[in-house]
């Protein structure tokens, strides 16, 4: 059984490419940045004149051409708006393309909110399907006071089952219906996690992990892949819960 | 394309006194495929195929606002090697060979050069 550390550890070992085509010595840096890993490489090309602030090339280990964007549209998605599962189909941005662009890819220094409008992606597909497993790791009970009205709401309108998962000590069930696991463990307390089964169809299984290694400093990834979300699943069902 | 962008361009045209033809230049300001590789070109006097379909790859992701699959960029690249290739060669801006997949620069007139940098 794989844990969350393996997890990442198996992203980090596959490499991407992200090629900067920009010729603004600000873009390029906030990119090494966000995502220069071990496992992305931030390659900065010359970019024609023409081409406003750039565009960015996503390349597998293998060099093939994985997508390409525009820099203006890829910014919405290092300072995104946050919105709640239940609106953002309405968001101006289609951030469901701009997710599936960079699955796999690790981020190296998400803040807080650029992990809650990742999260709030992942919910709103949960949203969508109505049906189904979310799988959250708090990484304390204060932490998950403060999303419990988030919670709250999509188990109230929603056919979905809710475990949440916190390191500390948490008695009781602040929420009807929410599953609470918790003191689960050492790893928990590092980690900011959501995970959503898919509600029973590979297609929509989608998930987020990210450690947390310095303050409000996040690594990590998010994927759509049903094989590492499986893994996530049976992993976090092995500590406990539903 | 716009009305007035197009009368820019032909009183810009016309002001220089170009020695270029202005309907091959209204040909090639108007695929924007051809323009992404003459502004490739303006930075580098050599590209392979593969480089200069990447660059009209994303610029058009840029351009359209939108995220380009590699099946976009395939048809992208289709399309340079049959289409927009062949046309800046018969119009003596490049010269490309399909064998090697490699465009060389040629003589790509002022007044392009200067409209392409304006954004046209």
């Amino acid at each position: 059984m794989e844990r969350l550390r393996d997890q990442l550890g198996e992203i980090e070992a596959r490499r991407k490419v992200l090629e900067v085509h920009t010729d603004r010595d600000r873009v390029a840096a906030e990119f090494e940045r966000q995502f220069s890993t071990r496992n992305v490489r931030v390659v900065r090309e010359p970019s024609p004149s023409s081409g406003g602030r750039g565009f960015v090339i996503v390349r597998d280990a293998g060099h093939e051409f994985r997508g390409a964007v525009g820099i203006d549209h890829f910014h919405a998605m290092l300072s995104p708006e946050i919105h709640p599962p239940w609106t953002l189909e309405d968001a101006d941005v289609d951030y469901s393309d701009l997710f599936e662009f960079l699955e796999n890819t690790l981020f190296t220094s998400y803040d807080r909110r650029q992990m809650l409008a990742a999260s709030r992606e992942i919910e709103e597909r949960a949203w969508r399907i109505d049906a189904g497993t979310l799988y959250v790791g708090f990484q304390n009970s204060a932490a998950l006071a403060s999303q419990l009205s988030v919670y709250d709401r999509l188990i109230r309108e929603r056919e979905l089952d809710i475990t949440v998962f916190v390191e500390d000590e948490c008695d009781e069930r602040p929420v009807d219906g929410i599953e609470i696991v918790s003191d689960a463990g050492g790893e928990i307390g590092a980690f900011w996690f959501v995970i959503y089964d898919g509600g029973g169809s590979d297609l929509n299984k989608c998930g987020l992990l990210a450690e947390e290694r310095e303050s409000d400093r996040y690594y990590g990834f998010w994927t759509y892949e049903p094989e590492r979300i499986d893994g996530l699943v049976s992993y976090l069902r092995s500590l406990g819960g539903a | 394309m716009d009305e007035t962008r197009l009368g820019a361009v032909l009183e810009a045209i016309e002001a220089m006194e170009s020695d270029a033809a202005p309907d091959v230049l209204l040909d090639v300001l108007s695929d924007r495929y051809a323009r992404y590789v003459l502004s490739h070109l303006s930075d580098e006097s050599t590209a392979t195929l593969d480089a200069l379909a990447d660059t009209a790859t994303g610029l058009a992701a840029t351009e359209t606002g939108s995220i380009k699959t590699p099946e976009d960029r395939e048809e992208i690249r289709v399309r340079l090697y049959h289409l927009v290739l062949p046309k800046l060669d018969a119009a003596g801006y490049l010269e490309f060979d399909s064998e090697t997949r490699t465009v060389e620069r040629d003589e790509i007139p002022d007044v392009l050069r200067k409209l392409l940098r304006n954004g046209a």
